[in-house]
């Protein structure tokens, strides 16, 4: 999967360490995100799930008995996290779905070609959106970024491993027939713009997927 | 619903994947702040304080009836560590939660309730009761010490 020595992660993280600690963050964070909304929380709830995962490690730093599986323990405690939270409900008012769209954070180089990029992504977001639970469930999880593994997936959504590569054939297939009858093109469908990987924070730096 | 879906051979799957996590890192990114907490948290680390574990929540036994009543009746909450037993009782007030409850084997000791605005004392009578009234609804621990001792609960959401 990647080369992040775990355990030396752990053990210097429960001495301190700072920046094993950032490491650590850095790699499992995109995948309790995607766990938190695969479970459909809002942003204040998906946050407060991902924080309480991370402060449960931090209870129990030293602990972990098999720091390879980390990830796996990590997903399972935030999948706990967000049933709690569904359980709870809503604290406050209901929390409406805000994605935070930062154009500000766009530099001035090619506002319209990010423009279209984000526009070509709002559309396909859209009707990945309206998938059926199941699929939207596996698939968001899946898209963390680095890629999980498939025992992360399973631990974080509570689903049998054996199930998860054949649903996640059969769900995309769905999504593609549903993109091209939204009147998104093929090429649309299977081309990832160049600049975007080399313009993105999150595909760049030092979380590749080095598989 | 898949009858009608085309055959895909699968690299056409994988690129449409790769596609959807273009799209959610756009769509749907880890805010920053997500990131920042997530760093500070092991700040909030204390090497020599043992942990009470909750052994017991009311929300984990009556899932479906919690699902029922809603948000607004009382939790008890149970937690152990080596010598210490701490029981909580949750009473929604609002926004904010009414607690009561008994620490067992940490007589004398001081008390305190942290919760992600700050800190409240917390003073048990002879029996170990004691009860807190206004805390903001969310993350808390109740952290106990004297001069040789330091246990905390694990955090819970309230």
């Amino acid at each position: 999967m990647d080369d992040l020595d775990l355990e030396w992660c752990l053990v210097r993280s429960a001495e301190g360490d700072q920046l094993a600690w950032g490491r650590l963050i850095t790699r499992f964070t995109p995948l309790l995100w995607a766990v938190a909304r695969a479970h459909r929380l809002s942003d204040a709830d998906a946050s407060d799930a991902v924080q309480g995962t991370w402060l449960r490690l931090v209870e129990n730093l030293g602990r972990i008995r098999e720091p390879d599986r980390v990830g796996a323990w990590l997903a399972t405690t935030c999948r706990r996290e967000c049933l709690a939270a569904l359980r709870r409900g809503s604290r406050e008012q209901p929390v409406e779905q805000d994605r935070v769209v930062d154009l500000t954070g766009a530099d001035h180089r090619s506002v319209d070609a990010d423009l279209l990029r984000r526009e070509r992504d709002a559309r396909l977001w859209a009707v990945f959106e309206g998938l059926s639970d199941p699929c939207r469930r596996l698939l968001r999880a899946l898209l963390a970024d680095p890629a999980p593994s498939y025992e992360e997936v399973s631990a974080g959504l509570g689903m049998p491993i054996g199930s998860i590569g054949p649903t996640r054939g059969r769900c995309l297939r769905h999504l593609h027939t549903l993109a091209v009858e939204a009147g998104i093109s093929r090429d649309d469908l299977t081309s990832v713009s160049p600049t975007e990987l080399r313009s993105s924070p999150a595909a760049g730096s030092t979380r590749g997927r080095t598989s | 619903m898949t009858g009608r879906d085309e055959a895909l051979t699968d690299p056409v799957v994988d690129a449409l994947l790769a596609r959807l996590g273009e799209a959610a890192r756009s769509q749907d990114p880890v805010p920053a702040a997500v990131l920042a907490n997530a760093a500070a948290a092991l700040e909030l680390r204390d090497l020599d304080t043992a942990l009470a574990a909750l052994v017991a929540d009311s929300d984990d036994v009556d899932e479906a009836l919690a699902l029922v009543r809603g948000p607004q009746s009382t939790r008890l909450l149970t937690f152990e560590a080596p010598a210490v037993v701490v029981e909580l009782q949750v009473v929604p007030a609002g926004s904010a939660r009414q607690l009561e409850g008994h620490v067992d084997g940490a007589d004398g000791w001081e008390l305190s309730l942290e919760h992600a605005g700050g800190v409240l004392p917390v003073t048990p009578d002879e029996h170990g009761r004691f009860r807190v009234d206004a805390v903001p609804a969310g993350r808390m621990r109740l952290a106990m010490r004297d001069g040789e001792h330091a246990v905390t609960t694990t955090w819970v959401t309230v």
